[in-house]
C-alpha cells in the first residue's frame, strides 16, 4: 500500500455518466484543473441520441418539433424544473461545446436547423431527438421522404430484427424491405454482440465483406439501414466508406443498449479528457469527504494499492439516480448517497409508482431528487445551499422526468455547463448574466 | 350460425382443478372439452406457493385435510415426479411462539401418519443456515415444492393428445338451459370475438374463484367468499427446504423454494370480488416484517416480484354445507338447484387437485351412466419437453446439456433460448393460433429473472417477428401488455437495488423507444 502525495485540483467531479463527463469537458476547456472519479460504465447505456426536450407536458404527450418552444413551455409551467435554471443561450452553447469536443474525437454529430429530428428505432417506433450522431443522420431524410430502404439483419445479433421494423412500419413506410446477412468476417458462432461487430468493422477489409454480403440484396434501394455496428473508433469514416462501396446512403438504427453508440461515447470522452489532462484515477473508493473552512474539500481516496488525498476547491456531484447509486432507497425513504443531501420525494412508498407502468402522468419517484439554488448548488430543507462550492448536475436533479420528457442528455449537458460556469463565477467574483426569467418569456 | 361442437363433458376453467378433471376424464376414455376465460393457471393455480403439502400444516386444526394432503402428496410425488422437487420441509418455532402448539405438534402428526423428526435448533440451523438464531424448536417433515404451471400444462397437453379439446381466451357467454338441463354453452374468443356453441352431456364448473359467476349464468346461485393472498418472490433461493412457522396457520409463515428462487407468503385479506388481485405496498411490508422473524435475511433480500391469488371459499352457507364431501374442497351437484347436468368443484388446495378431480369425475360418470375406474392414482404424467420451461433453472440445464450452436439465448437471466421460444410458439399456434409475450410468459420463465424483462422482451419480440409469429404493430402492443403484466408484480417490491432495474427498464421502454406514446 503506497501513500500518494496530495493532489490539488479546482473541480472534483463525482460520476462518469454524461453529466460527469460533460462537466469535466466544460471545466477542462476553461483551464480548470479537474479530477474525476466514477463507477462502472454508465455511458455504454447511452443510445447515441442526444435528446433535448420533445414531450411537454408529459401527461398530454404533446410532442414538439421545436425544442426551444418546448423549453419555453417548461419554464412557464414548472419553475422548479432543472431547465428553469438555465437560459436558452447557455443550453445551446452546452450542446455546441460537447458537439465540438466529440467531433474532435472522431464522433461528429448533427443538429438539423435547431429542431428535433425524427428517426426510426430498432423496434419500429419513431423517436424524436435533437443532436444526432453522424452515422444516423441519413435516417432522418429516409424516414421523412420514405426512401426505398433495405433494412439489414446480421445473423445472430439478437437486439435487432429487420422484420420487426418492416412489419411495424409497413403501413406508413411501404417501401421498406429486409435482408439477413451473415458476413464472412465474424468468426463468432451463435450470439453476436453489436460491440464485437462494431470493433471488427473498424477495419476496411471487414467492411468489404459486409458490403459484399449486402450488395446482392440491393434492388433500386436508396438507402441501407443497419444496426449500430459501423465501427467504434471511426464510425463516420466507416459509414462513408460503406456508402461508397454500396453506392447508396447508409445509416445506423438506434437499438437496445449496451451497444456501439454508447461505447463510442465512453471511449471518445475518455480519450479526449486524457488529452486535456483530466486526472481520472480508476478503481478507487471514496472513503471520506471533509469540507474545509475555506469552502474547499478534502477527499480521501483509496484503491487496493494506494491511498491518496485530493484537495478540491469545488465538487460537482453527478452520480445519477438509482442506476448510478446517486440515489438509494430502502423500503421507506430515498436518500442521496454521498452527502446525505435532502431528497425531494413522495410521502410514502405507496406513492412512488402509479398502478400502471405506462401511466401517462409518469411516476412520482422519477421526479424525486435534489433541488438546487440558481447556482446549481444543492440546497437544504430551507432552500439554502449546503456548501458554497458543491454543485449538482444530471439526472439526480428533482422535478424532471427525463424518460417521459425525452430530456436526459439535455439536462445533463445544461446542468453540467451551468455548474462549471457558476463555479467560475463564484471563484472569480465576476458576475454572469442571470436574466433567466427574461429569457424564458422572450 | 355459430360453429358447433359436441362432447360428453365440458370443463370450465383452465387451472390445476380443470386440468386435473380433464386428465382424469381422458384417462377414463371420456370425451371432453376445456374452456378457459384467460390462460392456463391464470387464477389461484398460478398464484400460490407451489407447495406440495405433507399435511403437517393442518394437523392441529383439520386432521382430515392433513390426511388428504399426506396421501395426495405421496401420489403426486410418484405420478408428477418431473414437476416435484423433494425439498423436505422444516417447521420451526421462535421465542414467543405458542409452547403448547409446539409440544402437541409431533403427536398430531403421528395421529395422521405424517413423519415429523424432531431437530435441535442447532441441527435445524445446520440444515438451513439462514434461519434465525432465535429458534426454540424444529421438526423435519416430507414437504416438497411443485411447479403448478408444468403440472397443468402437462395434464392438458397429454389430454389433448388423446383427443380432448382446449380453448383458451374463451369466456362463457351463456348457457342454454332447457327442462333443467344445460343443452348448449356459447363461448366467445376474447381476441377474435368468434363464438362457439358446445353441446355437452355434463358441464363441470372448475372455475375456482369465479365459480359463482359461472354458476350464475346457469341460474344457480352459489354463495362464496373470497380471500386474497399475496406472496413475494426473492431473487435468490434463500433455503433448500420448505420452511414453515410452527404455529397455527397465519400470515407470512411459509417460505417455499422453487428452483432458483424462493416464495414467501402469504397474507389473507377478505375481498368482495375475485378480480381484485393487485398486491399492495402494505401487504408487501407486512410479509417482510413477519417472515424475517423466521429468516432475518428476508429483511434485506432483493424481491423481484409480488403476486396475489384469490382463495375461493365455497359451500359455507347452511343449505350448501351438507353437499360438501370434504372440508378442504366443495363438490356440488346442482341437480337440486334445478340444473341436473351441472357440477361445481371449487376450493381445495393445489396438493389435492388430483383427488378433487377423482371425486368430480366419479360424480360425472354417475351422470353419464359410465362405470370407469379412476386411473390418475397410478398413471404417471409423461415428461414432455414443452411443459418444463416454467420450472426455475430448467431451461438453463437443458441448454447446457444440448448446446446446439444455433440455439441462441434470448433471456440470459432464465436462459430461455430461441429453440424454447420457437417450440412454445408453435404449440401455442397449433392450439389457438395466438402467440403473445404474456402467453409465452405463462409457459416459461420469460421476464421472471433479475432483469424482469428489461432486455429479453426486446430480443424475444424481435425473434418472434423474424420467425413470423408476430405481424404488423402487434409487437408494440405485446411489449406494452407484457411490461404492464410484469409491473403489476414488481410495483410493490420496488425498493433497494430493484429500483435501478426499474429505472433501466423505463429508460429503454420510454426514454429510448417511446413505448408509452404508442
Amino acid at each position: 500500500m503506497s501513500v500518494q502525495p496530495d493532489l490539488s485540483c479546482d473541480l472534483f467531479v463525482i460520476g462518469n455518466g454524461l453529466a460527469g463527463m460533460s462537466t469535466a469537458v466544460f471545466a477542462a476547456n476553461r483551464g480548470l484543473k479537474v479530477c474525476q472519479i466514477g463507477a462502472g460504465q454508465p455511458l455504454v447505456f447511452h443510445s447515441g441520441l442526444f435528446d433535448f426536450i420533445t414531450t411537454w407536458p408529459v401527461q398530454e404527450k404533446t410532442n414538439w418539433d421545436d425544442p426551444w418552444k418546448a423549453l419555453n413551455k417548461v419554464k412557464l409551467s414548472n419553475r422548479k424544473h432543472p431547465y428553469s435554471h438555465h437560459n436558452p443561450e447557455d443550453i445551446g452553447n452546452a450542446f455546441d461545446e460537447i458537439a465540438a469536443f466529440l467531433s474532435s474525437e472522431g464522433l461528429p454529430h448533427g443538429i438539423r436547423s435547431g429542431k428535433n429530428s425524427r428517426l426510426v428505432t430498432s423496434i419500429g417506433t419513431v423517436k424524436s431527438s435533437y443532436m444526432i450522431p453522424f452515422s444516423m443522420l441519413s435516417a432522418i431524410p429516409a424516414l421523412e421522404q420514405k426512401w426505398p430502404t433495405l433494412i439489414v439483419d446480421i445473423k445472430g445479433l439478437r437486439e435487432f430484427s429487420a422484420e420487426q421494423i418492416r412489419e411495424t412500419l409497413k403501413t406508413t413506410w411501404p417501401t421498406l424491405s429486409t435482408a439477413t446477412v451473415d458476413p464472412a468476417f465474424s468468426s463468432q458462432k451463435g450470439e453476436k454482440t453489436a460491440e464485437h461487430l462494431a470493433r471488427a468493422l473498424d477495419l476496411e477489409q471487414n467492411r468489404r465483406h459486409l458490403a459484399d454480403a449486402i450488395r446482392p440484396h440491393l434492388k433500386g434501394h436508396k438507402a441501407v439501414g443497419l444496426p449500430p455496428i459501423l465501427g467504434i473508433q471511426f464510425p463516420s469514416a466507416s459509414v462513408s466508406d460503406l456508402e461508397s462501396k454500396l453506392g447508396v446512403a447508409v445509416f445506423e438504427i438506434p437499438c437496445l443498449p449496451p451497444a456501439a453508440p454508447g461505447v463510442r461515447l465512453k471511449e471518445a470522452f475518455e480519450r479526449g479528457l486524457d488529452k486535456k489532462g483530466v486526472v481520472r484515477p480508476g478503481n478507487v473508493r471514496m472513503n471520506r469527504i471533509t469540507p474545509e473552512h475555506d469552502g474547499a474539500f478534502s477527499i480521501d481516496l483509496s484503491s487496493d494499492f494506494m491511498i491518496r488525498t485530493i484537495k478540491a476547491k469545488g465538487i460537482v456531484l453527478a452520480t445519477g439516480r438509482f442506476m448510478g447509486n446517486g440515489l438509494v432507497a430502502d423500503g421507506k425513504k430515498i436518500r442521496e448517497s454521498v452527502f446525505g443531501i435532502p431528497v425531494i420525494q413522495p410521502e410514502s412508498r405507496s406513492a412512488w409508482y402509479n398502478r400502471h407502468f405506462f401511466d401517462r402522468r409518469g411516476h412520482a419517484i422519477n421526479r424525486a431528487g435534489i433541488e438546487t439554488d440558481p447556482f446549481q448548488r444543492p440546497v437544504d430543507e430551507y432552500g439554502y445551499s449546503l456548501y458554497s462550492r458543491l454543485f449538482a448536475a444530471g439526472s439526480i436533479l428533482a422535478h424532471q422526468d427525463w424518460t417521459r420528457e425525452k430530456s436526459g442528455s439535455g439536462i445533463a449537458l445544461a446542468s453540467a455547463y451551468h455548474a462549471v460556469l457558476s463555479y467560475m463565477e463564484l471563484e472569480t467574483g465576476i458576475s454572469r448574466r442571470y436574466d433567466i426569467h427574461a429569457a424564458c418569456t422572450a | 350460425m355459430n360453429k358447433r361442437i359436441r362432447t360428453q363433458v365440458l370443463v370450465v376453467g383452465g387451472g390445476a382443478t380443470g386440468a386435473s378433471v380433464l386428465w382424469d376424464l381422458s384417462l377414463r376414455g371420456i370425451k371432453a372439452v376445456l374452456v378457459e376465460r384467460k390462460d392456463m393457471n391464470s387464477g389461484a393455480s398460478g398464484a400460490n406457493h407451489g407447495l406440495l403439502h405433507s399435511g403437517a400444516r393442518y394437523v392441529a386444526g383439520d386432521a382430515h385435510a392433513a390426511a388428504e394432503c399426506r396421501e395426495e402428496s405421496e401420489i403426486l410425488k410418484r405420478t408428477a415426479a418431473r414437476y416435484v422437487e423433494y425439498t423436505g420441509g422444516l417447521f420451526v418455532a421462535v421465542k414467543g411462539d405458542d409452547e403448547r402448539y409446539i409440544s402437541d405438534f409431533k403427536h398430531f402428526c403421528s395421529k395422521v401418519n405424517i413423519s415429523a423428526d424432531e431437530l435441535t435448533p442447532a441441527q435445524a440451523r445446520e440444515l438451513e443456515p439462514s434461519l434465525s438464531g432465535d429458534i426454540i424448536a424444529a421438526y423435519r417433515v416430507p414437504d416438497a415444492s411443485i411447479d403448478p404451471f408444468g403440472l397443468s400444462l402437462s395434464m392438458m397437453t397429454q389430454s389433448a393428445s388423446t383427443g380432448a379439446e382446449i380453448f383458451f381466451q374463451s369466456r362463457i357467454r351463456s348457457f342454454v338451459v332447457k327442462n333443467g338441463r344445460i343443452v348448449s354453452t356459447t363461448v366467445e374468443n376474447s381476441a377474435t370475438g368468434e363464438t362457439l356453441d358446445i353441446e355437452a352431456d355434463v358441464v363441470v364448473n372448475a372455475s375456482g374463484a369465479w365459480a359463482a359467476e359461472v354458476a350464475g349464468l346457469a341460474g344457480v346461485s352459489l354463495p362464496m367468499t373470497y380471500s386474497k393472498g399475496t406472496l413475494l418472490v426473492t431473487a435468490e433461493r434463500v433455503a433448500r427446504h420448505v420452511v414453515n412457522r410452527l404455529r397455527p396457520p397465519s400470515d407470512a409463515d411459509i417460505i417455499v423454494p422453487g428452483g432458483t428462487v424462493s416464495i414467501v407468503g402469504t397474507t389473507s385479506v377478505r375481498i368482495d370480488h375475485p378480480d381484485e388481485t393487485m398486491p399492495t405496498v402494505h401487504e408487501t411490508d407486512r410479509i417482510i416484517e413477519e417472515s424475517r422473524v423466521l429468516m432475518p435475511r428476508l429483511q434485506t433480500e432483493r424481491y423481484i416480484r409480488a403476486y396475489s391469488g384469490v382463495r375461493p371459499l365455497a359451500g359455507v352457507s347452511g343449505n350448501q354445507g351438507d353437499r360438501c364431501i370434504s372440508r378442504g374442497f366443495a363438490l356440488l351437484d346442482h341437480g337440486c338447484d334445478g340444473v341436473s347436468n351441472l357440477v361445481t368443484i371449487t376450493g381445495g388446495k393445489l396438493t389435492t387437485c388430483r383427488l378433487m378431480a377423482e371425486k368430480t369425475t366419479d360424480l360425472v360418470c354417475g351422470h353419464l351412466g359410465i362405470s370407469a375406474e379412476c386411473r390418475t392414482r397410478t398413471t404417471p404424467l409423461a415428461d414432455l419437453s414443452q411443459c418444463g420451461w416454467t420450472t426455475p433453472g430448467a431451461s438453463a440445464s437443458n441448454w447446457l446439456r444440448k448446446k446446439a450452436p444455433k440455439d441462441l439465448i434470448l433471456c440470459e437471466c432464465e436462459m430461455i433460448s430461441t429453440d424454447i421460444v420457437d417450440e412454445l410458439s408453435q404449440s401455442l399456434e397449433e392450439n389457438d393460433g395466438q402467440v403473445s409475450l404474456v402467453s409465452l410468459g405463462q409457459r416459461s420463465r420469460l421476464g421472471k429473472g433479475p432483469c424482469q424483462g428489461a432486455f429479453c422482451v426486446f430480443r424475444v419480440t424481435g425473434h418472434l417477428y423474424r420467425n413470423r409469429f408476430l405481424k404488423g404493430k402487434n409487437g408494440l402492443t405485446q411489449m406494452k401488455a407484457f411490461a404492464e403484466s410484469r409491473f403489476k408484480g414488481i410495483r410493490t417490491v420496488l425498493m433497494g437495488p430493484s429500483l435501478a432495474q426499474a429505472e433501466l427498464q423505463e429508460a429503454f421502454q420510454c426514454g429510448l423507444f417511446n413505448l408509452e406514446q404508442q
